[in-house]
């Protein structure tokens, strides 16, 4: 089995220029009515082309104030309504602002090996998956998680 | 006379790449250091085992043994601890918080150094600012002066007083005795004039302030065991640099002493202790001491130095005067860790062409010297308040509020830091004429 036989062709998409509200408002909706879940994340692209991607916890990182991530400690400290009252702040930014730049891409016939091995040591949940330089579709480690679970069951040859 | 072209060349062309910034300093340093070596203006074993001309290892001992202390302690959280515990004893009124702050970043950078102490009160001021919704900008500027008005006041509160401690061979009481005063009256002027720019324009509204109340800051210390630990052995080193001299060891060795305990102590992993040890700045000291052992040794030191005795004609009160105030307008505009390594000879120089039969302590504790050794750690240590990029303090707090969506331009940091460098050294200036000169 290869990527293209586990990723979703139908993915999500936006542009560098959108907010960061347009973003939440395409993941809120990802995957609705198929059934099917994942942590959702947007491919972005800038006239077709692959340059970034947004991933739910890109979205968290840009909305958790900063200081937070620096020091360890403080999360103890923090009042409730502290990360609702942060969406003021991160309004006006962009998903070039916060999308990651350097994507983990896979081609379509890649193993699933390789996928699983870039899911680990890369700590993401969904990678382009590309035939050429564009994208076709994306890899879920949702999915690709429960083609494993299926072989992982008693009497799976 | 070859070597002193070529030495001096070295010298102003490492100055000027690191004044530029657009290479790493510590990499400009190391170059030099090894321009020095290369080309033969100082040999390997003069560079790492003279004292005069070499590396000065008390300094980066001294410097290792406290980052190791502070890399342990920063992870128990008693930072944190003491920022928050500030804020509910302040009851979350913002002006009062601010001088509570300022006074806690200040003490702790006179024992710690003052690069830490901002990395560990910014994120949290940032926290309780956002808990009070009023804007973190003037909190974190005063932070920074604090920190540098504070790490002036002991021998192992800023870099410059570390070298100039060393060279001089000053102790840990010397500094006390004669800096950590003027450090206080430089501080309560400090608080009184923030009253008069801040005291009225904080506002927070009580359900704000009932946040802070809310805060429990006991959840902040991760690790109680090691903390205690820590304070202890921080305690000990403390009490070890007061009685150094009386007991006859070099400060270095203490700072050295405490950081091996607490490794013994805490068990934690060398490994990751020792890895987050600032090896940039350690490096950065090396090849500087190798760069001006040496232009001393080529003897452009020495012609500076007679440059200076030409324009003071070997007038000790002028001496100090112009020490202090070009120190804190050169500190304000470059680095004072580069402008510490070259003044230092350079004042040892000077001493000795005024006093040419005098040498070791007779020479470097001259009475009549003393206060330039002081006037120097005034206004290398207070003239980073000048400016965002005249101590490391300010360059830390910017980046911190920076990336917090709040960033500080240099005009706005120098609309406070500048008028309160120029009265810190006022009150210096003031110091050092009525305790030295005046009777």
């Amino acid at each position: 089995m290869r990527a293209r036989d586990v990723m979703i062709t139908e993915f999500d998409k936006i542009s560098p220029d959108a907010s960061l509200f347009d973003a939440a408002a395409i993941m809120r909706e990802s995957r609705k009515g198929t059934g099917e879940g994942g942590i959702p994340a947007v491919v972005v692209l800038d006239g077709g082309r692959l340059v970034g991607i947004v991933s739910l916890t890109d979205m968290l990182k840009a909305i958790l104030p900063p200081y937070l991530l620096q020091d360890t400690h403080l999360a103890h400290v923090t009042w409730d309504g502290l990360l609702e009252s942060q969406c003021k702040r991160v309004q006006d930014k962009k998903v070039r602002d916060i999308m990651t730049r350097d994507v983990v891409t896979v081609k379509e016939d890649a193993v699933l090996a390789e996928a699983a091995e870039h899911f680990l040591s890369r700590h993401i949940h969904s990678i382009p998956v590309l035939r050429g330089d564009s994208v076709v579709g994306v890899l879920y480690l949702y999915d690709l998680a429960k083609r494993v679970f299926a072989y992982c069951q008693v009497g799976a040859s | 006379m070859n070597d002193l072209y070529v030495g001096t060349a070295i010298f102003l062309l490492s100055y000027a790449v690191i004044v530029t910034e657009r290479v790493h300093k510590t990499v400009v340093a190391l170059v030099g250091a090894s321009l020095m070596l290369v080309l033969k203006i100082l040999t390997q074993n003069e560079a790492f085992h003279s004292e005069t001309y070499g590396i000065d290892y008390n300094v980066i001992f001294l410097l290792i043994g406290m980052m190791i202390i502070i890399n342990v302690m920063k992870e128990t959280g008693i930072f944190q601890w003491m920022a928050i515990k500030s804020a509910k004893v302040a009851k979350g009124e913002p002006f009062r918080l601010m001088v509570i702050l300022s006074v806690v970043t200040a003490v702790t950078s006179a024992l710690l150094d003052n690069v830490t102490t901002v990395l560990l009160v910014a994120p949290v001021t940032l926290l309780i600012c956002e808990a009070l919704e009023v804007d973190a900008i003037p909190f974190l500027i005063t932070e920074a002066i604090a920190s540098n008005i504070g790490g002036t006041a002991t021998l192992i509160g800023d870099p410059p007083n570390i070298m100039i401690a060393s060279k001089a061979d000053l102790s840990f009481l010397d500094f006390i005795y004669h800096l950590t005063p003027v450090v206080i009256v430089i501080l309560i002027a400090y608080l009184v004039t923030l009253k008069f720019i801040f005291g009225r324009s904080l506002h927070v509204s009580d359900s704000h302030k009932e946040r802070i109340m809310a805060m429990d800051e006991s959840t902040a210390i991760t690790d109680r065991p090691l903390m205690v630990k820590s304070l202890w052995v921080m305690g000990l080193t403390v009490l070890g640099f007061v009685f150094h001299h009386q007991l006859h060891f070099q400060p270095a060795t203490i700072a050295l002493a405490g950081a091996a305990l607490l490794l013994l102590l805490s068990r934690a992993e060398p490994h990751k202790i020792l890895e987050a040890v600032e090896w940039p700045t350690l490096f950065f000291f090396i090849g500087l001491f190798i760069i001006i052992g040496g232009v001393v040794k080529v003897g452009l030191i020495k012609i500076m130095s007679e440059w200076v005795l030409s324009v003071t004609q070997g007038n000790m009160f002028a001496t100090s005067m112009i020490v202090l105030w070009f120190s804190a307008f050169a500190s304000a505009i470059v680095d004072n860790i580069p402008y510490v390594a070259t003044m230092n000879p350079l004042v040892i120089e000077m001493a000795k062409g005024i006093w040419p039969n005098l040498q070791g302590t007779d020479l470097l504790h001259n009475p009549d010297l003393m206060p330039v050794w002081w006037s120097l750690a005034l206004g290398a240590c207070l003239g980073g308040n000048g400016s965002l990029i005249g101590a490391s303090a300010n360059v830390v707090v910017a980046g911190i509020a920076e990336k917090g969506g709040r960033p500080i331009t240099f005009m706005r940091f120098m609309k406070y830091g500048m008028p309160l460098m120029i009265e810190s050294v006022l009150i210096s200036t003031v110091y050092i004429w009525l305790r030295y000169y005046a009777f």
